[in-house]
């Protein structure tokens, strides 16, 4: 490729990142496909009789200029309203009760299918597909497609539960009293709200809009929510291993997460 | 042909270019540009994100193909072709309406 068409896709992927268009992914792939076009065009412009630099130059100019697409690729966004945002607060918490509620039902089943080893990682799909669908409802297709963000999500909540599990285990931590339950949950929240946000902000075409903040934020809000329900839980230490202390726990973390996480969706649109 | 007229369309036309046969962005914008005697001359690159929201509204598929060169080829899907002839309904109905208008008014 020459070098005028490589000078060319460098500028266009620093105006996309600048203007935090799309996710990187996404980016990857604009780049590629513009790069086959102008790979294309060139040689089109060439068989037309102009010598090869002058048809790479002439297929830049046609392409067009990196801010004029980059507004293009904003413009092409649908915006996300109130309404969306709204649906953000109320089906983060929602989706991802509904996912541990799900996980409260078929625990023994998976337990028994896989054993305990894989408990956890299995535990986090459930729970993290239910978070993923609740939130790809409220803002359907103004993300990502369903299946990458609902898969993203899950993947995350497994990934960050398992090995914040493990380390908090390691610890001796959750064996402790409240205010050590607190940490550790403190921990595992925060640890997953991490390893969610980071795979969703790999996926999204919008989120680069605040991508350290949207990691930032969802890790706090779920690390803050999960400490703050098992601190806060009346009875002797250990309460939120109930079945209602466990959905009250997911609905904290979500709740927590959705309302931090709310500002930066707002910007993004 | 103006832009901002040409943008509140262009949906329906990359989707009818691409319901005629699967493409690559370059054979779609090439395919406008024949199909339109020369009137939809847009900057080549501003196709891609026409591609992508369709493809995001699940009203596209795409595809790498493994050919010696690799092209992202996008293919119109059943909501695509739903949509597309909802399109094309309402833009019939429209432009009737609009050339009886325009041919009765003095």
């Amino acid at each position: 490729m020459s070098r005028a068409i490589e000078t060319f896709l460098r500028e266009y992927r620093q105006e996309l990142a600048r203007r935090r268009v799309l996710s990187f992914l996404g980016r990857r792939r604009v780049i590629a496909e513009a790069r086959q076009h102008l790979a294309e065009r060139a040689e089109a412009l060439a068989r037309e009789g102009h010598p090869a630099a002058v048809a790479e130059r002439l297929a830049i100019r046609r392409f067009g200029a990196p801010d004029q697409l980059a507004r293009g690729w904003l413009a092409a966004e649908d915006p996300i309203g109130a309404d969306a945002v709204s649906a953000w607060l109320l089906l983060t918490p929602l989706g991802l009760t509904a996912g541990v509620a799900l996980m409260l039902v078929l625990g023994d089943l998976v337990g028994a299918l896989v054993g305990m080893m894989l408990v956890v990682p299995l535990a986090g799909l459930v729970v993290g597909g239910g978070l993923g669908a609740g939130q790809w409802l409220s803002v359907r297709g103004k993300l990502t497609r369903p299946l990458r963000w609902i898969a993203a999500t899950a993947g995350g909540v497994s990934l960050g539960l398992t090995a914040a599990s493990w380390a908090v285990e390691g610890l001796g931590f959750v064996k402790g009293n409240r205010l050590h339950e607190g940490a550790a949950l403190a921990i595992i929240g925060a640890a997953t709200g991490l390893a969610v946000a980071a795979l969703q902000q790999l996926v999204a075409r919008r989120l680069p809009a605040g991508a350290l903040a949207w990691v930032g934020r969802m890790a706090l809000g779920m690390g803050a929510g999960a400490a703050l329900v098992a601190v806060s839980l009346s009875g002797a230490p250990g309460s939120f291993r109930t079945p209602a202390g466990l959905l009250l726990l997911a609905l904290a973390a979500g709740a927590t997460a959705a309302a931090l996480t709310a500002p930066v969706l707002r910007r993004a649109g | 042909v103006e832009g901002q007229v040409l943008k509140g369309h262009l949906d329906m036309l990359v989707l009818a270019v691409v319901g005629g046969a699967a493409s690559h962005g370059y054979a779609v914008i090439e395919r406008l540009r024949e199909l339109s005697d020369g009137a939809f001359d847009l900057p080549e690159g501003t196709v891609y994100p026409v591609l992508h929201r369709l493809e995001e509204r699940g009203l596209l598929s795409s595809r790498w193909t493994d050919a010696r060169r690799a092209r992202r080829i996008y293919t119109v899907t059943p909501a695509g072709r739903r949509f597309l002839g909802e399109q094309r309904a309402t833009w019939s109905s429209f432009s009737r309406a609009v050339s009886s208008v325009l041919r009765a008014a003095p």
